[in-house]
């Protein structure tokens, strides 16, 4: 009896299978349409970027722009690897101090002026000289133009990660006689580099539109005629937008309109985890969060699950590592506190803070009474993720005030020195453009990177991570750089606790089901549509 | 009458120097600092000291003040803290912008108001009266976002006829010119109706209507001319409003005005958009007033301006 209803489940099956591959082989042709030129795209997104000098800032908003009519020595692919864009060939002495870099020939700037060693030379001399966000990643002691098309970089250590350092869309590479010709002010509001399309209009908080380069260098691309971007900064107009087929693509809506466009016909959503990380910085630098028993209760106290159910509908993934995701090379996952009310209760007895009246812990006769600072809509679910975490830390006696700061006043509020740094808790998120962990090393984990000077509003420092750092920065390759340090740098910054380890957070973009060749880059968190096509 | 425009014009600027005054020091008490906004929150301290250099906002408060004082003596804003463009080039198409805006929503305001007023003001007591007291309840009490996102989803996403957002034709025109206009229409319309059902029991409408004349030349000739003098003032005062009104609505029809640099400016700290903004409303405000009292002499021969 039992053989005979397997039996009948695998003739089911196999005639299933049959069907399936069958169907699929008519299918084929239709999965995979042609892409087709013309047409235009337009965006509505949000930004208040008042300018697309890329060298000035490094902004997602005017990050998201910029590869549409700069390039940079090199790219990322739609899986976050970094390829070749203006680099032809590259050589690399031993020692991983010299680089040797042959570009592209036969590129043309938008003026029409030759894409050449003495021009990529004098985007990082401007970088440089200038101080502009950034400059302080490059590790360069000298830049060459050996010939025209030969770039001579040396460099003070070695740097595994320089392909994706400069990979980045700050490092953009314009035509130096158009910008020596307007200077800095024409470089705010026009754009003349090498990439697929042309600045054709630019109003600041209105409007972008760009234009096909037809002579661009890589023969048959960009299919698209033009592109426009339109700032629209309120969520319902956005979302509206797009359903009333206004514009084709539509970012940084809601959860909900997500979830609403998800089962319309006409729209998809793409969907990544790009390298943002929302997290509670935690101040080790005071008293009680000074205790790393205490910053560990805390982090068994909190369901990140719940939050992602309750605020990411679904979205997004429990943090495994401290700032540092895995779409970052280098990252080694050390682990996430677990959900654990009674292991935190236990840890605060431990750390002397017992539990006193009206449900909240007391030592030394004062109460366990914290500040989380936090934004409303600074970025997507901070406000609802601070009341969760604040309902979570009350179950475990700890006495949680929201302060609701609005952007403007927050950045200064938070980015303080040691001394000065009175806050206890605030809500942010990270993402780690380069793609590389050295970033995250250099700017949130070493000692020296403490705030104001760099992002470590925790004031974490632990002498052992420092000189680990160090030693990994003399690695001559990313591999032997990962494979000996990371692992234990991630698992010791991670049983430190200096912050509340949060989300990984999902990237969300609406679509018309028209559009194609659109992706997430991950590092970048942005969503390149440059050699994006259009069915009519 | 030359005169009394002198005078006015004189009087605003002791109050066009408080503006600027309160403002300056408005963004003195609250924490803020520029220069690390403008240079995002992932810039190196040494990236943040080079733009506050840079901004001239490294110098004590007092010296910026007078600096920007003495430059405004003399008509220069100065510039953008964020594009570095100059404040009047900030301002020109804006405010052409929300200007075109404005001046539709009022003709439209006052337009229907008048008529709906009118109407309700003659049928009173009856059906028609009671329909257009709840417009006019409805319009005065509707916050003017959710009167947008209701048009809009209805007007776009449903019917697809009129373009959601943006200003490009006249059909980007209607939707944010109705939900601009609705408040003030509602308010004209009550104060047409109030104001002529006081003026319908003066003896001179019952001595037309004696002599012969027809109705509508009653209304419409002797009781609505005289009706309207405290409307004229209404008209004027919603129209200074509206300026204010086109903030939200700006937003919401991401319409590319005065309101939404503002807002934008806000939230940057860009002290001289915000400061060139408010100058900008408020002289365009005493302007509004003047104009209205003006209108108000030749409209009715009793008052005289010396």
């Amino acid at each position: 009896m039992i053989a005979t209803k397997r039996f009948r489940a695998f003739v089911a099956l196999t005639a299933l299978l049959i069907l399936a591959v069958g169907g699929g082989a008519g299918a084929g042709p239709a999965a995979a349409p042609q892409p087709v030129s013309g047409g235009s795209l337009s965006i509505a997104y949000v930004t208040t970027a008042p300018h697309i000098d890329l060298h000035q800032v490094n902004q997602g908003a005017v990050n998201e722009v910029a590869h549409y009519f700069y390039e940079t020595l090199y790219d990322r692919d739609p899986n976050g690897k970094v390829i070749p864009l203006l680099v032809k060939e590259e050589q690399i002495t031993p020692d991983g101090l010299t680089w040797t870099l042959k570009l592209q020939p036969n590129v043309k700037f938008h003026d029409g002026t030759p894409l050449n060693a003495a021009a990529v030379k004098w985007n990082f001399d401007r970088k440089i000289n200038r101080r502009f966000t950034l400059f302080d990643i490059l590790p360069f002691r000298t830049i060459e133009a050996v010939d025209e098309l030969t770039l001579r970089l040396t460099l003070t250590r070695p740097a595994p990660n320089l392909r994706p350092n400069i990979s980045t869309k700050t490092f953009a590479i314009y035509s130096p006689t158009w910008a020596q010709r307007v200077g800095d002010e024409g470089m705010r509001l026009n754009a003349v580099g090498t990439g697929p399309f042309t600045v054709a209009e630019f109003r600041p908080n209105e409007i972008l539109r760009l234009r096909k380069n037809p002579n661009y260098w890589q023969k048959g691309l960009p299919y698209l005629d033009e592109v426009v971007f339109r700032v629209v900064n309120d969520n319902n107009t956005r979302a509206t937008m797009i359903q009333a087929r206004d514009v084709d693509v539509a970012q940084s809506l809601s959860v909900q309109d997500i979830r609403r466009l998800k089962t319309t016909p006409g729209f998809k959503i793409l969907e990544g985890i790009g390298s943002q990380q929302a997290y509670i910085t935690l101040n080790n630098a005071k008293p009680p969060l000074d205790d790393v028993k205490v910053r560990r209760a805390i982090n068994h106290a909190v369901d990140k699950e719940a939050i992602i159910r309750n605020v990411y509908l679904g979205g997004g993934k429990v943090a495994q590592a401290v700032y540092a995701n895995p779409t970052i090379d280098g990252y080694v996952p050390a682990g996430s506190w677990k959900f654990d009310q009674n292991a935190a209760r236990a840890l605060l007895d431990e750390a002397g803070w017992r539990m006193g009246p009206g449900g909240v812990r007391v030592k030394d006769g004062r109460p366990m009474q914290l500040e989380l600072i936090t934004r409303r809509g600074g970025s997507p679910g901070d406000y609802e993720t601070s009341e969760i975490v604040q309902g979570m830390l009350k179950q475990v006696g700890i006495d949680v005030r929201l302060v609701v700061l609005e952007s403007a006043t927050f950045v200064p509020r938070v980015t303080l020195p040691r001394d000065r740094a009175n806050y206890d808790m605030v809500y942010l998120t990270v993402g780690t453009f380069t793609g590389d962990i050295e970033y995250i090393l250099q700017t949130f984990y070493h000692s020296s990177s403490a705030a104001p000077r760099y992002f470590n509003r925790a004031h974490y420092g632990n002498p052992v991570v420092d000189q680990l750092i160090e030693q990994s920065l003399k690695a001559t390759t990313a591999k032997s750089r990962n494979s000996i340090y990371m692992g234990q740098i991630m698992r010791t910054v991670f049983n430190d606790a200096p912050i509340l380890q949060l989300i990984d957070m999902p990237q969300e973009l609406a679509v018309r089901d028209n559009v194609h060749s659109i992706f997430l880059e991950p590092a970048g968190n942005n969503w390149p549509a440059k050699y994006a096509w259009k069915t009519r | 009458m030359t005169a009394y425009l002198v005078r006015r014009a004189l009087l605003s600027i002791p109050t066009l120097f408080l503006v600027v005054t309160v403002v300056f020091l408005a963004f003195q008490i609250i924490p803020s600092d520029p220069a690390r906004l403008f240079a995002g929150e992932t810039a190196a301290q040494e990236t943040v000291e080079r733009i506050r250099k840079d901004l001239g906002l490294d110098r004590p408060a007092w010296v910026q003040y007078t600096d920007y004082i003495t430059k405004l003596v003399t008509g220069n804003l100065g510039r953008s803290f964020t594009t570095r463009r100059l404040v009047v080039d900030e301002l020109g198409p804006r405010f052409v912008n929300t200007i075109k805006l404005s001046v539709w929503a009022i003709l439209l305001a006052t337009t229907v108001g008048v008529l709906l007023g009118t109407i309700a003001a003659v049928n009173q007591g009856k059906t028609m009266d009671h329909i257009a007291t709840i417009i006019a309840l409805v319009g005065i009490s509707i916050p003017v976002f959710w009167l947008g996102l209701l048009m809009m989803f209805f007007f776009s996403v449903t019917l697809g006829i009129l373009p959601a957002a943006g200003n490009e034709t006249w059909r980007h025109y209607i939707m944010p010119t109705v939900a601009l206009s609705v408040f003030s229409l509602a308010f004209i319309a009550r104060m047409t109706r109030s104001s002529l059902l006081e003026v319908i029991r003066q003896d001179y409408v019952r001595t037309a209507r004696a002599k012969g004349a027809q109705e509508w030349v009653v209304i419409g000739r002797h009781a609505l001319a005289n009706a309207l003098l405290p409307v004229v003032i209404v008209v004027g005062l919603r129209f200074g409003f509206m300026l204010g009104g086109a903030l939200v609505v700006e937003e919401v029809f991401a319409w590319p005005g005065l309101g939404r640099l503002m807002i934008v400016a806000v939230g940057q700290r860009d002290i001289p958009v915000v400061q060139g903004v408010l100058l900008l409303f408020a002289a365009t405000f005493f302007l509004i007033n003047a104009l209205v009292d003006l209108a108000y002499g030749l409209l009715d021969p009793r008052i005289r301006y010396a």
